[in-house]
């Protein structure tokens, strides 16, 4: 816990130093439009951060978030073509996000595979059957209130409807696992998945869960993702999985399961945003730009984990002599 | 104390983490040829002082010398290059590798440039055979029992050919026919001159193995003298400061109706046709050599292995478990063997280790955790079951290795079941509290709870048990009344194989 603790100061102290960096950058960098507008972009990865954190915290990772948003996002396409009010059509795309978690879970829980491979492979089925029934078209048309979501705000403030989803999620997750008896369950699986066993915990259902939720966040995603291209398409957030598992890794949660926290995570996620707007302001072409978030990344984390590193060997080696 | 200058010695090691001094100018002495054993209670000090010797923490204060020049050793292989090899209490294997791979880590034998798996294994083989332990060296560890992880610490130190050989609780995990060879084994090398450094709870493995005596209490050496000049009260006074409760303080308790009723319970591979009845108040000790199936039936119980066959009725209605969740439905705990691995979540604080099993019974609503209940059950279980630690928030990793086994123990009896399992209980565990735990259990009977108690201490199972039942390789072989019970006869009942009846001449059962 200490380590954690410290570990959110040390972000929040990237976070300031992104903003004073962002600042000189350029003037334009702190006006409140700017920061929406990076918030905004930065939404669709925030929300599917959060059911991967719970994810990455009982051992397991899921690589094909990216193209359940995809299959999501097509579902959703294809029932507004079939002439579906956009309501129908978004819960059946919750339903297609779910079931598509629900797989990946009931393979790696009940049938015992490693989840990487699992969702590596359903990363590619997901991907095709979106293609496939979608193809290359682009569904447009939606209704206002529907376009306002990805990168409307609310009246007469700064504050993107999507950051408003963003909160209501975080908050339900964040007292999901901090503070009720399943997300202690969580920490237990992640740390020491046969003593969670013995100790009355349903291992399997608490994975399938964590899996069903991620699918179901995917859709949200989709969701919010659809508004704001204003178009769904078949390859939408391709690649998503990356700054997805980036953002949990860079908060604070340990890739092996068993530890970390959601405040860790929302900070990573603004550090995210506010980077690349910032690198956006400065002129820094995307391509440069990624190259420049991929070195901030590594190098806080090379920084830092070295540290925690050394803790956590430390630590282990103690736990092993006993 | 001895004329001849010893091997290894300690000289005012001190050490603190954080706040707490867990040792204050200790001084040891190990001498080649002679067995040095170390006692005191849970969390005195005693494995610190082995980690320090070890490399594995550094000491805040003192040396360590070698030879009378001072040293510090760069952890195991380090140490193993200077002579000295090191049994930790809570080996450290590798779980995926065989046992042949463990035992010889890093020092493979070698033909041509490439592991010679054939020498590999037959030396693994013969090693594990001086133990008298038969297991199959090609097995990766993850498929044996804590028992055996142990005997491969055993036999890899064994076989380092060091001149220092420390040994932190060996017999605390194996049973009392290892412990036997082990002694053997240990006896040879000091004649050979290795010094011996012994860690163990059992006054009388102390005293009959022991050549010269520490006692630490609370980080400080309290006395250091020739084992023979120590009785066996004296030895526990100087340990627990006071008098110690009486051990085995089973309260003759009313039986009542059978709560549990097993009918013919085979699984597992090899527990065939295991019957028996529980009653209220009663507790059944099954007796048995590692392997014999106690710690399985355990498990069949527990809803964690399916049995082939077989019925299981508690309180007169069939129940079969099929999950461990089930089976605490049913008013069932087991308290598992294997601390590390089966029993507790290392990195969580107390608190969420011992209430881990009623975490749900203490959400309200929503399931948001009632922390205020959560904190005070941890609390009265801590201070019941005598934990030494800073506070319910310390991390159960850096407790000692008793004190993370009485937190094991709150953990099993907080969710207060109908019928307890308890799989080895007092392993590690210190004489007074061990006193303490036999009070607890024998309390929990008189209350008309149904326990059964899985050990390999055989004094405990005898002074415990209203009736013991002894295992061998999977089958019920002899049952014993509280009344009619005879040591001799039931460690004979428990290791009267072929196996053994070949290869060793006569049986010596423990003093
Ligand atoms: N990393 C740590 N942080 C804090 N306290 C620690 C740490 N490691 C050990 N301790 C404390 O040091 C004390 C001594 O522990 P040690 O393991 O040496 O006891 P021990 O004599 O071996 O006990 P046991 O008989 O239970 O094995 C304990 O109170 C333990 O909680
Ligand atoms: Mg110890």
């Amino acid at each position: 816990m200490g380590v954690l603790a410290r570990w959110e100061a040390f972000l929040v102290f990237v976070l300031a130093a992104t903003l004073a960096l962002g600042a000189l950058a350029s003037p334009y960098f702190l006006t409140a439009s700017n920061l929406s507008i990076a918030v905004a972009g930065v939404m669709p990865t925030a929300i599917v951060a959060l059911p991967m954190t719970l994810v990455i915290v009982c051992g397991e990772i899921d690589i094909s978030v990216g193209s359940i948003v995809g299959l999501c996002a097509a579902s959703l396409a294809v029932c507004r073509e079939q002439g579906l009010g956009i309501e129908v059509s978004m819960l059946a795309s919750l339903a297609v996000g779910m079931l598509a978690g629900a797989l990946n879970g009931a393979i790696v829980a009940y049938v015992g595979l490693p989840s990487l491979v699992v969702t590596i492979g359903t990363l590619a089925l997901y991907r095709g059957i979106a293609q496939i029934i979608l193809e290359e078209r682009g569904v447009t048309g939606f209704p206002d209130w529907y376009q306002e979501i990805g990168f409307g705000t609310v009246p007469g403030t700064p504050i993107p409807w999507s950051a408003l989803i963003f909160v209501a999620f975080f908050l339900c997750f964040a007292v999901f696992l901090h503070a009720t008896h399943r997300g202690r369950a969580l920490f237990a699986i992640g740390n020491n998945r046969e003593a969670a066993r013995f100790s009355g915990i349903d291992v399997r259902r608490a994975i399938l869960g964590v899996f069903v939720a991620s699918g179901g966040l995917c859709a949200v995603a989709a969701v919010v993702l659809t508004s704001y291209l204003a178009s769904a398409r078949s390859d939408t957030a391709t690649g998503l999985e990356l700054p997805v598992i980036t953002a949990v890794v860079l908060g604070g949660v340990s890739i092996f399961g068993g530890s970390g926290t959601l405040g860790g995570v929302l900070i990573a996620v603004l550090v995210l945003a506010f980077v690349q707007n910032a690198l956006g302001l400065a002129g820094v072409t995307p391509e440069a730009q990624q190259i420049v978030t991929g070195c901030v990344l590594v190098l806080t984390l090379v920084l830092f984990g070295a540290a925690r590193a050394l803790r956590t060997a430390a630590l282990f080696r103690r736990v092993r002599a006993g | 104390m001895n004329a001849v200058a010893p091997v290894l010695a300690l000289q005012g090691v001190s050490k603190r983490f954080g706040p707490i001094e867990v040792l204050t100018g200790v001084d040891l002495d190990l001498a080649g040829g002679r067995v040095h054993a170390l006692a005191g209670e849970n969390g005195a000090g005693k494995s610190t002082v082995v980690k320090i010797i070890a490399g594995i923490i550094r000491a805040d204060g003192g040396t360590l010398r070698l030879d009378g020049a001072p040293v510090v050793f760069q952890g195991a292989a380090d140490a193993r290059r200077h002579g000295v090899a090191v049994v930790h209490q809570h080996p450290a294997v590798f779980p995926d590798l065989t046992v042949a791979e463990n035992i010889f880590i890093g020092r493979q034998p070698r033909r041509g440039g490439r592991i010679d798996w054939t020498a590999m294994y037959a030396t693994a083989h013969e090693l594990l055979l001086r133990l008298r332990m038969e297991i199959d060296v090609r097995l990766p560890v993850k498929a044996l029992g804590i028992a055996e992880r142990q005997a491969i610490e055993i036999v890899k130190a064994l076989s380092l050919d060091a001149r220092v050989l420390i040994m932190d609780e060996p017999t605390s995990t194996i049973s009392s026919r290892e412990v036997d060879r082990l002694f053997e084994i240990v006896a040879t090398l000091k004649r050979q001159g290795v010094a011996i450094l012994f860690i163990s709870h059992f006054i009388d493995e102390i005293l009959g193995l022991g050549d010269d005596v520490t006692i630490l209490r609370s980080g400080r050496r309290v006395i250091s003298c020739p084992a023979a000049s120590l009785t066996p009260e004296q030895t526990v006074r100087h340990m627990i400061g006071a008098d110690p409760g009486a051990l085995f303080p089973k309260a003759a308790a009313a039986i009542g109706a059978p709560v549990l009723r097993v009918r013919n319970l085979s699984g597992a591979g090899f527990v065939e046709d295991v019957s028996f009845d529980l009653g209220a108040g009663e507790i059944l000790g099954l007796f048995g050599l590692v392997g014999a199936g106690r710690s399985e039936i355990a498990q069949m119980l527990f809803g964690i292995v399916t049995p082939d066959r077989g019925e299981m009725h508690i309180a007169g209605t069939r129940a079969e478990p099929r999950s461990p969740q089930e089976a605490m439905r049913l008013g069932l705990s087991l308290l598992p063997e294997d601390r590390h691995l089966q029993g507790l979540v290392l990195p969580f604080p107390i608190r969420a280790n011992a209430t881990l099993t009623v975490l749900r019974r203490l959400s309200g609503a929503l399931g948001l955790v009632n922390r205020g209940e959560e904190n005070a059950l941890a609390r009265e279980y801590v201070a019941r079951m005598r934990v030494v630690a800073s506070g319910i928030e310390q991390v159960t990793a850096t407790l000692s290795g008793g004190n993370q086994q009485k937190v094991l123990l709150a953990k099993w009896l907080i969710p207060a079941p109908r019928v307890l399992i308890l799989d080895q209980p007092t392993r590690g565990i210190d004489v007074g509290a061990k006193a303490e735990i036999h009070r607890i259990v024998s309390q929990l009977a008189a209350q008309g709870m149904a326990i059964i108690l899985i050990s390999d201490d055989a004094p405990e199972v005898i002074g415990m048990a209203d009736r013991i039942l002894v295992l061998r390789a999977g089958r019920l072989v002899a049952t014993f009344e509280r009344d009619a019970v005879d040591q001799q006869a039931m460690m004979l009942a428990a290791a009267h194989t072929t196996w053994d009846q070949a290869t060793t001449p006569a049986l010596q059962a423990t003093p």
